[in-house]
């Protein structure tokens, strides 16, 4: 038995040495898991979904970190709880980025989410859905990003009897609405850090990281992908497809595959998927800024499936079409 | 003066109703043209069960064209149409009720809830036209 204890705690030891932890980090400056209804900071609200003449209780609460300096960004919690006596099926929170198959009785599910820098989150109205047609209008912090990228002129779509023009405008076109930020490469900078982390209990963990350098040349973006959960298939089409993809156009046609195909996310021993990669400015087209977009992540587990929205850098933006969670 | 007008909405019935045809497609389009442009949401579910869905919406287009085109050509159209409304319609509250909400079939409901207010909308012109020559006979 002390040897078993001994080999535990030996085997403990170089699992967190290679980064395989029983629980993920928190992300970076972000409000702690399982929010506090009574506390201060954190605002609480009571809903009830009605479905076929029953009453489905929940409680949403939001809660959110300033971040250290001006140009730092923001981190904002969502949490939902079940309080129902059966669960709550269906459960779409657009403002949270959270699409939910089923929520057990009692369940908790937590999305921590980077936002770009600016002005206090303010509590404002949010709208909540569940079932088939079940709405709760509510309360929860938030704020819209202040730099978001320039209302495109698209008249201009029709003008143009180039192929590939038309195909690269349309592209941003279809990608305007989608975009969280974009942000200018001027002089060499290191950008802020993007993540998420998404958690249910310990049933399911998972978090997100992105960062950004611009050197002057060609801009490089990392990503770290981290999950903690048995038995649960993940799908990121965008983030594996920024793994692999060569050029702008190949992007797409990888990000379309991925998602048709629904292939899963090759993770490392230590449960990662992550990439460092350089974007040259010859095979991307649009180099002359970055985009932090909000990419789904798809989470299947036996007990159901979920998606999140995560923020990720990308070397251009990406087709609104493939930034809906499509649990279907 | 009153009958006067009536009389003058009747005087050439066809293009009356090819007026009123236009005018009811448009109307029967109206709820999931208001879906496809995100101006405002009139939908039987709620959008996590119809996001990515949207170019489906073609199909209640074709199928309210198709209605009015075949009430406008033939003369007792109305009653097959009125007919696949309500079979279409019953089998919309169905499926609405009977199956959980994970399953799929709701997005195909969806796109059917949108093509019975199609249908619907096809009859009316007919329905109008009679009901002026019996409150014109009055």
């Amino acid at each position: 038995m002390r040897n078993a204890n001994r080999l535990h705690s030996v085997l403990s030891v170089v699992a967190i040495f290679w980064g395989f932890s029983p629980s993920l980090a928190v992300a970076a400056n972000c409000p702690p898991k399982d929010l506090k209804p009574n506390s201060a900071a954190v605002n609480d609200e009571a809903i009830s979904f009605s479905f076929r003449s029953r009453l489905y209780p929940a409680s949403v609460l939001s809660a959110f970190t300033r971040p250290d300096s001006a140009a730092a960004n923001y981190c904002i919690r969502y949490e939902v709880v079940s309080r129902a006596q059966a669960a709550i099926e269906k459960f779409y929170w657009p403002l949270a980025g959270m699409q939910i198959d089923t929520i057990s009785p009692g369940e908790r599910f937590s999305l921590a989410i980077t936002k770009p820098p600016g002005r206090d989150p303010t509590i404002d109205e949010t709208w909540i859905y569940a079932f088939l047609n079940a709405q709760v209008r509510t309360y929860a912090f938030q704020r819209r990003a202040e730099t978001p990228m320039p209302t495109p002129i698209r008249v201009a779509l029709g003008a143009s009897d180039n192929r590939n023009e038309v195909t690269k405008l349309n592209m941003q076109l279809s990608a305007t609405d989608a975009v969280e930020q974009r942000l200018e490469l001027k002089e060499p900078t290191k950008f802020s850090e993007v993540s998420a982390e998404f958690s249910s209990g310990d049933v399911i963990q998972i978090s997100s990281t992105s960062e950004a350098f611009w050197d002057g040349k060609s801009p490089q973006i990392n990503l770290s992908l981290g999950i903690y959960s048995e038995k649960t298939s993940v799908l990121a089409p965008i983030a594996y497809a920024l793994a692999k993809a060569l050029s702008g156009p190949e992007l797409l046609d990888l990000i379309r595959e991925i998602s048709s195909r629904q292939t899963p996310l090759p993770f490392d021993k230590d449960n990662k998927f992550r990439f460092s990669k350089r974007f040259s400015p010859e095979n991307f087209s649009d180099t002359k800024a970055l985009y932090v977009i909000e990419e789904p992540i798809y989470l299947i587990t036996p007990n159901g499936k979920s998606c999140i929205s995560s923020p990720i850098y990308s070397p251009v933006p990406i087709p609104g079409e493939f930034l809906q969670c499509r649990l279907f | 003066m009153k009958n006067d007008n009536r009389t003058h909405l009747l005087d050439d019935p066809e293009a009356t109703k090819k007026w009123l045809s236009l005018i009811f497609t448009c109307l029967g389009q109206l709820p999931s043209f208001g879906i496809a442009t995100g101006a405002y949401s009139l939908s039987l579910y709620q959008p996590s069960i119809y996001q990515g869905k949207e170019p489906f919406l073609l199909v209640p287009l074709m199928v309210g064209l198709f209605a009015t085109w075949t009430s406008l050509r033939w003369e007792n159209a109305i009653w097959v149409i009125m007919t696949i409304f309500l079979l279409l319609s019953a089998f919309v509250y169905w499926v609405y009720d009977s199956f959980g909400p994970l399953s799929p079939i709701h997005a195909i409901n969806w796109i059917l809830s949108y093509c019975a207010v199609g249908l619907f909308t096809a009859t009316l012109p007919r329905v109008v036209i009679d009901a002026i020559k019996v409150i014109d006979r009055k």
